[in-house]
C-alpha cells in the first residue's frame, strides 16, 4: 500500500508537472500566434489594409463615436449616392461591437488607445484565441496532446494568417474565433450532456451569427452530424440535449440579428436544421416507447405508425415541395447557391464572378496555404476511426465538407484551416505517442542485452485507445523519459503517453527502435519545414497592405503611397457634399479616407447602379458626362497603373465594367471593345474602345511622361496618344500617375440672344455670319 | 398480429370510459380489426405510462401545456395574419423552447437513464432554470 501511494503521489507529481507545462505552452502559443501576424505593422506601419476593412473601420469610428443606438439606427447618405445605405441592418455586427467594446473597456481603465490601433490589432488577439479554442476543441475530441499540437499548428496555418494578419480587419478575424468555440461547445456538450454547456452553445452561435455570413455553415454542419449520428445507430439522449435546445434558442438568437432577421426561418439555409429537429423528435419517440414496451407490443406500435406516418409525411412533403419551388431560386440565396453549384455565379450574377475571391483556387495554392497540413490530413482521418467516437465523426464530416467548399472558392479556404490543423493535430500526436512508446518499451531492452534491442513483434493492427484521465504506468522499470522530449514543443505530455498493463485485452503497436527513432526525427523535420514556410508566408506573401505599395530597384526601396495622397488631396481640395465617382473597389476607401459621399461602393447591393456607373465609364465622353451628371457627380476617379506597372488598375478591370454594364444596358455589347476577340489598347484596338471614358481618362497626356506612351502593364505603346478632353478637366494626378482624379466640367452658359450655331446657321443671313466668326467655337 | 394485453392492469375509470367508447364503435362495426390492435396497445401503453414516477408526470404535463398553446397560437396567426411576425415567432418558439428544454430536464432526471446517474438532480434543474433565463431574455428582447 505504501508504495502504490507513493507511485500515486508520483502520478499526482507527474501530473500536475505536465498540466503546468500545458498552460505554459499554450501561453507561448497564443503569444507566436500574435506576433507571427505583426509582420506588416513593422515593415510598413499600423494601417488598415485593402477595401473591405476601411468600411469596418469607419463603422467603428461611428460607434465609438456616436454609441450604439446611433449604430442601429444609422443611414448613410455618403454612400450609394442618391439611394443611402442602411447600415443598421445590413452589416454584421460582431466585429464592429467587439472592438468597439475593446476600446470602451481600454479607455475607461484609462489605457488611451486609439480606434485604429485597435482595429488594427483586433484580428492577431483574436486569432490567439482561436488557437486556444482549438486546443479545447481537439481535447474534447482525442485528448491533450492532440490539442496542443492542434493548437500550435492554427497558430501559424498560412490560410488563416493571410484574413487576420494585423491591419486585416474584417469579419473573419472573429469569424473563425467564434466558429471553432462554437464547435468546441457543440461537441462539449455531446459528451457531457450538460445542458448549461448546451446555453453556452447557443450563445456563442449568436456571437457567431452576429460576426459572419458564413454562419449558414454551422447551421447547415450540425445537423449533417446529427443525422449521420442517427443513421449510424449512435443516437443517445446526450445527442438530444446537445442539439434540440441550440435548434430553438440558436434560430431565436439569429433573428435578432437585424442582417439575417426572418431569414432565419424563411430561407432555404436554414431548413435543413428544421428538418433534422423533427427527424430527432421522432427518434427521441421512438427510443422512448422502445423503452417501456415489451419487444412484441413494440413491434406492433412500429408497424401501426409506419403505415399512418408514410401518409401524413407526404402530405406534409408535397406542401413543402409546393412552397420552395413557388420561389425562383428555390428559396436559396444567390451566394448559397453559387456555393452549391459552381457554375451558378458565372452565368446569373456576374458581379459574384467577377470578384477575384470567388474563383476555385488552384491545386499549388492549397500546398501555399496549408502546406505540410495537406499531408497529414488522410493520416488524421484514419486516426478518427480508430475508434469512432461522436466528437470524430463530428471532425471526419467537417473536414470533408470544408474540402468540398475550399474546392468552390479560395475565399473559403479559410474554413478548412482549423479542420487541417485539427487532422492534422491528431495525427501527428497518434504517430508521436506509437513512437515514443516504442522508443519506451525497447529502451530497457537495449540497456539490458547488450546484443541488440530484442524486436517486440509487432502486433495487429490494433491501436491502444489514448485515455484522457489514466495515470502513468507504475510497474515500468524504464528509465525516466529523456528530459529533451520534454522540452520540445510538439511534444505530447507525459500524461498522455500511457502504457496499458499486459493485463489489458488491447494489445499494443510497438514499432523497432531504430526505425521509431528516425521517424521522429523525420516528423520533427517535417514540422520545422511547416514552421519555416509559414513565417515565409506570413512575412513575404501575405503582409502587404495594398494600400502602401513597395518595390525595390537597384537604388533602394521605393514606396507608393499614392492612394492616400489622392484620398488626402479629395479631403482637402474639394467641398463636404461633392460627389466622387470611381469604380466600386475603390467605395470604401473614398468615404473612409477621403469622407466623400460616393456612387457605388464594395458592398455591391445594388447591381444596377453599378452597371450604370460601368456604362458611364465604357461610353464616349458626352453621354458619360450626361450620365455623370444626372447622379449629382463632381469628381471621377481613376486608378492607373500603366506609368509604374501597378497591374491591378482599372483598365485591366475595364471589362467587367462593360459585362455588368452591358448585363443592364444593353447597347454596351463587349464584342465592341474587342479586337477579334482580344483585349487591346495600342494602335489596333477598336474605335469604341479609343473612345470610352476609361480610356480618355487613364491615359490623358500620358504621351507626355515619356513621349512614346508605353503602358508598361499591357506593354504596348498606347494607340490614341494625343487628343483633348472635352467634357472633364484633370484636377490631380499622384505622384506615379496612380491615382488621377478629373471634374466634370459645368456645361456652357446659353448667352441671351445669341442661338446655337448649328441651328443659326440655317436661319440667318450672311449678316449673322461675321458675328459667328467673332465667337468662338461651341464645345458642345 | 394481435396479442393481447398481459400483466396487472390498473383500472381506473377514465381509461375504462375511453375504452367502453371505443369498444362501442367497433362493435357498431365502424372500424375492423387492425384497429383494435390499435386500441389494445394504446391501452398498454397507457398503463405502462401509469407506472412512471409522479415527478417525471409533471414534467410531462408542463410539456403538454407548453405544446398546446403553441398549436393555439399558431391556430390564432392562421385566423388573424401574421402581421407582427417577429411576436408570433418569439410567442411560438418560446413554447417550443420550453417545452423541449422540459423535455432535456427529464432526460436528466429520470432515475432509467445510465448515462446520468452521476448528475444530481438540482443540478439539472439549475441548468434548466438558466436556460429558460437566456431564453426568456431572448424572449423579451424579440417580442417587440
Amino acid at each position: 500500500m505504501a508504495a502504490s501511494s507513493e507511485t500515486k503521489g508520483e502520478g499526482t507529481l507527474r501530473k500536475a508537472f505536465g498540466g503546468v507545462l500545458g498552460f505554459f505552452i499554450l501561453l507561448l502559443i497564443g503569444a507566436f500566434a500574435f506576433s507571427i501576424r505583426l509582420f506588416s505593422v513593422i515593415k510598413y506601419e499600423s494601417v488598415i489594409h485593402e477595401f473591405d476593412p476601411y468600411f469596418n473601420y469607419r463603422v467603428t469610428q461611428f460607434l465609438t463615436k456616436n454609441g450604439i443606438y446611433d449604430f442601429w439606427n444609422w443611414f448613410d447618405d455618403r454612400t450609394w449616392y442618391p439611394l443611402g445605405r442602411v447600415i443598421g441592418g445590413t452589416v454584421y455586427p460582431g466585429l464592429t461591437l467587439t472592438a468597439g467594446s475593446i476600446w470602451w473597456l481600454l479607455n475607461n481603465l484609462n489605457i488611451p488607445l486609439s480606434v485604429e490601433t485597435v482595429c488594427v490589432f483586433t484580428a492577431p488577439i483574436f486569432s490567439a484565441n482561436a488557437s486556444w479554442a482549438t486546443y479545447l476543441l481537439t481535447k474534447e475530441v482525442k485528448g491533450t496532446g492532440a490539442g496542443l499540437t492542434a493548437a500550435a499548428l492554427l497558430a501559424m496555418v498560412p490560410s488563416y494568417i493571410s484574413r487576420s494578419v494585423a491591419g486585416s480587419y474584417d469579419n473573419e478575424a472573429v469569424a473563425i474565433f467564434a466558429l471553432i468555440f462554437t464547435f468546441y461547445l457543440y461537441i462539449k456538450t455531446l459528451n457531457t450532456g450538460s445542458l448549461f454547456y448546451a446555453t453556452l452553445n447557443a450563445l456563442s452561435y449568436f456571437y457567431m451569427v452576429c460576426s459572419w455570413g458564413g454562419y449558414t455553415f454551422i447551421i447547415n454542419l450540425i445537423p449533417m452530424h446529427v443525422l449521420l449520428c442517427i443513421v449510424t445507430g449512435r443516437y443517445s439522449p446526450r445527442l438530444y440535449i446537445a442539439y434540440a435546445p441550440l435548434v430553438v434558442l440558436g434560430t431565436l438568437l439569429a433573428s435578432l440579428v437585424p442582417v439575417v432577421g426572418f431569414n432565419a426561418v424563411m430561407t432555404s439555409e436554414h431548413f435543413a436544421s428544421f428538418l433534422v429537429f423533427i427527424i430527432i423528435h421522432v427518434v427521441a419517440l421512438v427510443y422512448y416507447i422502445k423503452g417501456i414496451l415489451s419487444p412484441k407490443m413494440f413491434k406492433v406500435a412500429v408497424t401501426l405508425v409506419v403505415t399512418i406516418g408514410i401518409a401524413v409525411c407526404c402530405a406534409v412533403l408535397a406542401i413543402l415541395i409546393a412552397l420552395v419551388a413557388s420561389s425562383p431560386t428555390k428559396g436559396w440565396s444567390g451566394r448559397s447557391l453559387s456555393l452549391l453549384d459552381p457554375t451558378y455565379a458565372s452565368k446569373y450574377i456576374p458581379i459574384i464572378a467577377s470578384v477575384s475571391e470567388h474563383q476555385p483556387p488552384t491545386w499549388p495554392s492549397y500546398f501555399m496555404d496549408i502546406n505540410v497540413l495537406a499531408f497529414l490530413v488522410p493520416a488524421g482521418i484514419v486516426a478518427c476511426f480508430l475508434p469512432l467516437s461522436d466528437a470524430s465523426s463530428f471532425m471526419v464530416l467537417y473536414i470533408t465538407t470544408s474540402v468540398y467548399f475550399s474546392g468552390v472558392m479560395v475565399r473559403l479556404m479559410l474554413v478548412l484551416a482549423p479542420a487541417a490543423c485539427i487532422m492534422s493535430g491528431i495525427a501527428l500526436s497518434e504517430a508521436f505517442d506509437v513512437f515514443t512508446r516504442s522508443i519506451k518499451l525497447q529502451l530497457p531492452k537495449l540497456f539490458e542485452s547488450p546484443s541488440g534491442s530484442g524486436d517486440i513483434d509487432s502486433t495487429q493492427d490494433e491501436v491502444v485507445k489514448v485515455d484522457n484521465k489514466s495515470a502513468t504506468d507504475k510497474s515500468e522499470t524504464a528509465p525516466k523519459e529523456r528530459p529533451s522530449k520534454k522540452n520540445r514543443k510538439k511534444e505530447r505530455e507525459i500524461v498522455e503517453t500511457t502504457i496499458k498493463k499486459p493485463l489489458n485485452a488491447k494489445r499494443l503497436l510497438v514499432l523497432p527502435l531504430e526505425a521509431s527513432s528516425v521517424a521522429i526525427l523525420l516528423l520533427i523535420i517535417f514540422g520545422a519545414f511547416y514552421v519555416v514556410h509559414c513565417v515565409w508566408a506570413a512575412a513575404e506573401a501575405y503582409s502587404a497592405p495594398s494600400i502602401v505599395l513597395t518595390s525595390h530597384s537597384h537604388d533602394g526601396l521605393h514606396v507608393f503611397d499614392d492612394f492616400r495622397e489622392a484620398y488626402a488631396w479629395l479631403r482637402h481640395n474639394t467641398d463636404v457634399d461633392d460627389k466622387v465617382a470611381s469604380w466600386w473597389d475603390y467605395g470604401y476607401q473614398t468615404t473612409a479616407m477621403a469622407n466623400r459621399t460616393v456612387i457605388v461602393d464594395n458592398n455591391t447591393w445594388n447591381n444596377t447602379h453599378i452597371a450604370t456607373v460601368g456604362t458611364a465609364m465604357s461610353s464616349p465622353e458626352k453621354p458619360a458626362w450626361e450620365i455623370f451628371n444626372s447622379l449629382d457627380v463632381k469628381y471621377v476617379l481613376v486608378v492607373f497603373g500603366g506609368l509604374v506597372g501597378y497591374p491591378s488598375d482599372d483598365i485591366n478591370k475595364f471589362l467587367w465594367m462593360v459585362r455588368i454594364g452591358g448585363g443592364v444596358f444593353p447597347h454596351i455589347r463587349e464584342p465592341d471593345y474587342l479586337r477579334d476577340g482580344q483585349y487591346r489598347i495600342d494602335a489596333h484596338a477598336t474605335p469604341t474602345m479609343l473612345n470610352c471614358l476609361m480610356y480618355k481618362l487613364s491615359y490623358y497626356r500620358f504621351v507626355e511622361t515619356d513621349g512614346k506612351g508605353f503602358d508598361r502593364v499591357r506593354r504596348t505603346e498606347i494607340g490614341k496618344k494625343h487628343f483633348k478632353l472635352t467634357h472633364f478637366e484633370e484636377v490631380f494626378t499622384t505622384h506615379h500617375w496612380m491615382v488621377r482624379i478629373y471634374k466634370l466640367k459645368s456645361p456652357k452658359n446659353r448667352i441671351r440672344g445669341k442661338s446655337k450655331k448649328s441651328k443659326s446657321n440655317s436661319k440667318t443671313g450672311p449678316s449673322n455670319s461675321k458675328r459667328h466668326s467673332n465667337l468662338r467655337k461651341n464645345p458642345w | 398480429m394481435c396479442v393481447d394485453a398481459s400483466g396487472e392492469l390498473d383500472h381506473t375509470l377514465g381509461i375504462d370510459v375511453v375504452w367502453i367508447a371505443l369498444f362501442l364503435a367497433v362493435l357498431l362495426g365502424w372500424w375492423d380489426g387492425p384497429v383494435t390492435c390499435a386500441l389494445t396497445l394504446g391501452k398498454f401503453i397507457i398503463f405502462t405510462y401509469a407506472a412512471t414516477p409522479i415527478s417525471l408526470k409533471i414534467i410531462d404535463l408542463y410539456v403538454v401545456y407548453a405544446i398546446t398553446t403553441a398549436v393555439i397560437q399558431v391556430v390564432y396567426m392562421g385566423i388573424v395574419g401574421s402581421f407582427p411576425f417577429n411576436s408570433f415567432l418569439s410567442g411560438v418558439l418560446s413554447c417550443v423552447g420550453t417545452a423541449v428544454l422540459a423535455v432535456c430536464l427529464r432526460i436528466q432526471v429520470n432515475k432509467e437513464n445510465k448515462e446520468f446517474k452521476d448528475l444530481p438532480p438540482e443540478r439539472a434543474f439549475a441548468d434548466f432554470v438558466l436556460c429558460n433565463l437566456v431564453l426568456h431574455l431572448v424572449i423579451m428582447n424579440f417580442l417587440g
